[in-house]
């Protein structure tokens, strides 16, 4: 009862002021989710992983989001730092704090519930309502179980990068290994947590029906006809079948509003 | 070179040295001051001056900007660069020649294999703290020099071909050591590494430059000893012990107090290279190889330098960073080249 | 007095200096000479603590390997064969890096870098770069700096040693003569002078003593006029000598004969 006075007393006090006005933003899917809340006119930064929607990019750049600098995101005047677990380094944050300005650590979970934690905490911290968005995505991931349920399982492997003909690719508790869950694809890679390189023999005894990859450009990127070519990667199913798949990384493992459709693309690219 | 025939005591370039000593000096504390006063979030160094002295108070963020951001980074930048410096010079008075640098011939990666060990296995040692990163990579960077000297040194000769080759060889090996514990690494390791690997002042805090800072300290403060030594041991390793010189003990203690700076150097701000090789080459140009005026003023202008690539690193693309690694390579390596061509038929390997 | 005993050295397992005796006299230039590979330069390193030995050698009464370095540069100064300079210092720098100990500290010592180049030959090469010297005159420079460590030959009564390897092999004619003639006055002024030389004549010219060696042994040693007969100098270098005496000085000269 005490505390509850305290509160409103405080509320009354400093209510108007809470509302937080200048919100710089570190994290692809917690820029995604503040959009989607309809509050992307508080935000005054963000950093590089934050692309979508689009009108984002026109905010300054803080740079990538594990090597922030506390005096570049001081200089954008927040009174708020929505953070991803990811963003560091814990330094640079600890000063920021020291400066009183909140800085909110939001966690990753790569699950229908991680994603509603995560609109929940973004709606607290910004004082919002969520209830709208909440059951839109609701909506779209009771949508999503209803079609997984419907579709043949298929076998995938998701390469994270290939750079010199390493594969680098994704074991389980990833983003990828999150979104082949909800998608209903089974992991062919199993045995470790994270992305590690997969030897060529690992490769072929995998034997994925299909392999999911990011949207690359340079060294990274892996042509259908290099698949084909690679020692090991040539020998699998999926190779074979011609099933490769490439998508958005920031939409595909964002973990944001955006996930149900994106499972719902992965499911159907790779459906049937 | 003509200008030194005028001078009242001929061949006598030591009035030359005390004055750049005392310009270096003042350039130094100038540089400092500015990058005190310059930065993204544009707070204002005279401003907050005159808000302490008329006692109107300073406002929280201006305060954390400048004591808390803006000074830790100023004085680590100065004794990172001062310490690469420092030990770039005594590594070339050691091997009696201009291109050893800890960077090329392998200390530094010597010491970031002591470093990624401290950071990758950090989590399952009984022990740690703070202290583990620098300690590890002083060891690393001590392994490495050790090894270096006794590979390449035969009878007080130290062939500098099988130096370099030898470093490449180190630094490979040292590479193949990372290369291990990064595939050992989980992801969000992995992308710190690669940051680290850059170079950047950017996690600096007071915690980290209490720990690595007397570390550096302590071989700056242990350089200028060496400096009679080091000038003797440009004649050969027995000429100095004709000239007294206990050639064995200055050694020791050079290659300890190059690793110890390059350890705690590389612990705090990654791979910043060529400030090594490039500050003392300058200074031998302006002012002669003399080590105890070298010695000095490599600590001076390696601070200098180092804080004003700081300062490009953090203005440039602000609200963002570019590592400080990326600004000194730019920098540093058409120096390198041009001292390089420079020195072409006067330096032989 | 310099007094070696017994004396073995031996580089990479191979025995180059087999047990010899040698002594030197303060007051004296003593020569050290013999075929290539006899062992004149190693034995010159064993004397000063260069190189480890068996044996003993004892430096006006003190063993040479109880010596702390400090200490014996105070009391010897040597001139090593060739050595390339790393950096590129002045002529001035190099020559004051012989000021040690004391005489670093005296009011002179400004001045005494001048003087010790000017002793050789070198006045007004202070401000060149060692670098850009020809060979005879970095040979001549670093003598100036080894001359300048050991300024006074005899110190309290104590002598101070000069050990000199090959000191003229890179002079012209003329210089070899000023530095042979340095070497005398030092010796002359009560120091003691160790040197180790090729050229025969001049050794006979300006030698006290003479140390003769092969193969890691003295073969004879002594007064020059003792040491240089042709049968001795024969067998040493292995070939037809015939030493001979000029009309003025009284000295000996050695002509090498042509094969029979």
């Amino acid at each position: 009862m005490r505390s509850l006075a305290l509160t409103l007393a405080l509320g009354l006090i400093a209510g108007p002021t809470l509302a937080q006005e200048r919100v710089i933003v570190a994290g692809s899917a917690l820029g995604e989710i503040v959009a989607a809340l309809g509050a992307e006119d508080r935000l005054v930064g963000r950093d590089t992983t934050v692309m979508y929607p689009e009108t984002l990019t026109n905010l300054p750049d803080i740079g990538y989001l594990r090597a922030l600098s506390a005096e570049g995101l001081l200089s954008l005047g927040p009174d708020l730092i929505l953070a991803d677990a990811d963003a560091g380094p814990p330094e640079t944050l600890a000063l920021v704090e020291a400066t009183e300005v909140p800085v909110v650590r939001i966690e990753a979970g790569f699950t229908e519930a991680g994603v509603l934690e995560r609109i929940d905490r973004v709606a607290e911290a910004l004082s919002v309502d969520a209830t709208a968005l909440r059951a839109q995505v609701t909506g779209d991931f009771a949508e999503l179980a209803q079609a997984r349920a419907e579709a043949a399982p298929v076998r995938a492997i998701f390469i994270l990068s290939a750079a010199g003909g390493r594969v680098l690719a994704s074991g389980q508790g990833t983003a990828a290994d999150g979104i082949f869950q909800l998608a209903g694809i089974e992991n062919a890679v199993t045995g470790f947590e994270g992305y590690r390189p997969l030897s060529d023999e690992a490769l072929v005894a995998a034997a994925p029906e299909a392999i999911v990859m990011m949207t690359r450009t340079g060294d990274h990127a892996l042509t259908d006809a290099q698949i084909r070519a690679h020692p090991a990667l040539g020998l699998t199913p999926a190779a074979e079948a011609g099933r490769i798949l490439r998508m958005d990384g920031v939409y595909l493992l964002g973990f944001g509003p955006r996930t149900p459709a994106a499972a719902r693309d992965l499911m159907d690219a790779l459906g049937g | 070179m003509v200008a030194l025939r005028f001078t009242a005591n001929p061949g006598d370039r030591a009035p030359r040295a005390r004055l750049a000593l005392w310009a270096l000096g003042l350039l130094l504390l100038l540089t400092g001051a500015v990058s005190l006063a310059v930065g993204a979030a544009g707070v204002s160094l005279p401003q907050v001056l005159a808000d302490w002295l008329s006692g109107d108070g300073v406002g929280l963020r201006e305060r954390v900007i400048l004591t808390d951001i803006r000074l830790p980074r100023l004085l680590t930048g100065a004794l990172v660069g001062a310490s690469l410096a420092v030990s770039g010079a005594l590594m070339q008075g050691l091997f009696r020649n201009p291109l050893a640098d800890p960077g090329l011939i392998g200390v530094s990666a010597g010491a970031g294999l002591g470093a990624i060990c401290a950071i990758v296995l950090g989590g399952v040692l009984p022990f740690g703290g703070p202290h583990l990163v620098p300690l590890a990579a002083f060891l690393g960077g001590w392994g490495v020099t050790m090894i270096l000297y006794r590979i390449s040194t035969r009878a007080g000769r130290t062939s500098v071909a099988t130096m370099l080759l030898a470093g490449i060889a180190l630094a490979a090996l040292a590479g193949a050591g990372q290369g291990v514990l990064i595939a050992r690494a989980d992801d969000a390791q992995l992308r710190d590494l690669t940051f680290w690997n850059l170079g950047s002042l950017a996690g600096t805090s007071w915690a980290k430059l209490s720990v690595a800072g007397p570390v550096m300290l302590a071989g700056l403060i242990a350089a200028p000893f060496l400096a009679r030594a080091l000038n003797a041991l440009s004649l050969g390793e027995a000429a100095a012990m004709h000239l007294g010189i206990r050639v064995q003990r200055v050694k020791s203690v050079a290659v300890l107090a190059v690793a110890a700076s390059v350890g705690a150097a590389v612990a705090i701000s990654g791979g910043v290279g060529f400030v090594g090789i490039v500050v003392p080459h300058l200074l031998r140009l302006a002012i002669g190889p003399d080590h105890r005026f070298l010695l000095p003023a490599s600590a001076l202008l390696g601070a200098v330098l180092l804080i004003g690539a700081d300062m490009v690193a953090r203005v440039i693309v602000a609200p963002a960073e570019l590592p400080i690694g990326i600004v000194t390579a730019l920098a540093g390596a058409p120096v390198f080249l041009w001292l390089l061509l420079r020195k072409r038929g006067l330096v032989d390997l | 007095m310099l007094q070696a005993l017994d004396l073995h050295v031996s580089l990479n397992r191979q025995e180059i200096l087999r047990g010899l005796d040698f002594t030197a006299h303060a007051g004296a230039l003593t020569c050290i000479v013999g075929p290539n590979g006899s062992g004149k330069t190693t034995l010159l390193k064993a004397l000063t603590g260069e190189l480890p030995y068996a044996g003993q050698v004892r430096l006006d009464g003190t063993d040479l390997s109880r010596q702390r370095p400090e200490d014996l540069a105070q009391r010897r100064a040597v001139l090593p064969q060739s050595m390339p300079l790393a950096f590129p210092f002045t002529v001035l720098e190099i020559v004051r890096l012989g000021l040690t100990g004391a005489t670093a500290l005296s009011a002179q010592a400004a001045d005494l870098p001048r003087r010790a180049l000017a002793r050789v030959g070198l006045e007004g090469y202070e401000g060149r770069l060692f670098q850009q010297l020809s060979g005879g005159e970095q040979q001549r420079a670093h003598l100036a700096r080894v001359l300048l460590q050991v300024w006074q030959p005899v110190v309290d009564g104590q002598p101070r040693w000069l050990f000199l390897d090959e000191p003229v092999a890179a002079l012209d004619i003329g210089h070899q003569l000023q530095v042979m003639r340095l070497a005398q006055d030092f010796a002359r002024a009560g120091g003691g002078v160790v040197a180790v030389m090729h050229d025969l004549n001049l050794t006979a010219l300006f030698a006290d003593a003479v140390c003769l060696m092969q193969a890691g042994r003295v073969l004879a040693t002594g007064a020059p006029g003792a040491v240089f007969t042709d049968q001795t100098l024969s067998t040493a270098y292995g070939c037809a000598l015939k030493v001979s005496t000029p009309p003025p000085g009284g000295g000996v000269y050695i002509l090498p004969q042509a094969a029979a």
